[in-house]
């Protein structure tokens, strides 16, 4: 069971009531209709699937039901931040990452 | 243009004036009514009273909290003032606010005035705000007695513990694998705010967890 830390309702929560929702930060292009076809199967159908860290949205169901953002260690498990919608990761590579991951 | 805002609210709140020659019911009224008479599992304890509080006006409202005109209109429309902190909740007897997300809030009226309380909102705040009227799908139950604190941890994986959860909390969470909002109020005693379809559920729940601390069903309107 992960403990997930929403950044809404400022409180440290159990995984239970949250579910996960893929990697974050894909911005829809602005004109699709000038994407390539491989430009837009890329923005639809591929995500990345790294060993280490990842940076992907939660959807806090049962409590104040907003998305944010996790970066998560996929190896261990752990979480090492979680941050609203619009900001950015400020852990980002393995070097700056704080507390025992590995 | 005034008056096309004006003829709107109008016809977004004529739910809310019920006709009085329909018969209301609030979604436990079967439910605890039968249950009333075989109150005490244990004979002298009881560890849990439950309440419905049900049939109040229920509303839901999003809006910017920075914008000093929506906080003040609130304020002056309820008495009460809207709630900032994430998990909190501000009452003042008639009228409760209660924190559910960063722009939206549950606002529980006496029943009937749903429709006033709508209208007037409408009228003392303008700009980007959406208020529905949900009293329809949910109920509220109160919960007292001794043993609440430990029929609420039996009940969900949050932490109930008077250090972490003191009165004028509230916290939207699972609850027996359902959603409610739960909030401590200043007597001690619990409100959880459910839906109308997991109501029996609850319910059921509620009394087979408070069967040994002795449990009792009241059915009049707290």
């Amino acid at each position: 069971m992960l403990e997930i830390y929403c950044p809404y309702c400022r409180e440290t929560r159990e995984e239970e009531e949250f579910s996960y929702s893929g990697e974050a930060h894909i911005a829809r292009p602005p004109e699709p209709e000038a994407q390539s076809d491989e430009q837009w199967g890329d923005y639809l159908f591929f995500r990345k699937n790294p060993r280490g860290l990842h940076h992907e949205m939660w959807y806090h169901q049962t409590g104040c039901r907003r998305y944010f953002n996790v970066t998560r260690d996929t190896v261990s498990y752990q979480i090492l931040e979680s941050y609203p919608m619009g900001e950015n990761p400020t852990v980002t590579t393995v070097a700056n990452q704080t507390g025992d991951a590995r | 243009m005034s008056e096309i805002i004006e003829d709107k609210a109008t016809t977004n709140t004529v739910s809310a004036s019920v006709n009085a020659a329909v018969s209301i019911e609030s979604p436990l009224h079967y439910f605890l009514g039968k249950f009333s008479g075989m109150a005490q599992a244990k004979k002298g304890a009881v560890g849990l009273v439950v309440e419905e509080a049900g049939l109040r006006g229920h509303l839901n409202l999003r809006g910017n909290p920075q914008s000093e005109l929506f906080t003040a209109g609130v304020e002056q429309v309820l008495g009460v003032t809207l709630p900032l902190s994430p998990g909190t909740f501000e009452t003042n007897g008639d009228n409760s606010i209660y924190w559910l997300g960063p722009n939206e809030w549950l606002l529980i009226v006496p029943g009937g005035s749903e429709g006033r309380t709508e209208t007037a909102l409408r009228q003392a705040i303008s700009g980007h705000i959406a208020i529905v009227d949900i009293s329809g799908g949910q109920t509220l139950i109160n919960l007292s007695g001794e043993a609440v604190a430990t029929v609420l941890k039996k009940s969900s994986g949050y932490d109930f513990h008077p250090r972490h959860f003191g009165p004028g909390r509230c916290v939207q969470t699972t609850l027996a694998k359902a959603t409610a909002l739960v909030s401590k109020k200043a007597d001690g005693s619990f409100d959880l705010v459910i839906r109308r379809s997991f109501a029996d559920y609850l319910a059921s729940w509620l009394l087979d967890a408070g069967r040994e601390f002795g449990c009792r069903i009241e059915t009049g309107q707290r």
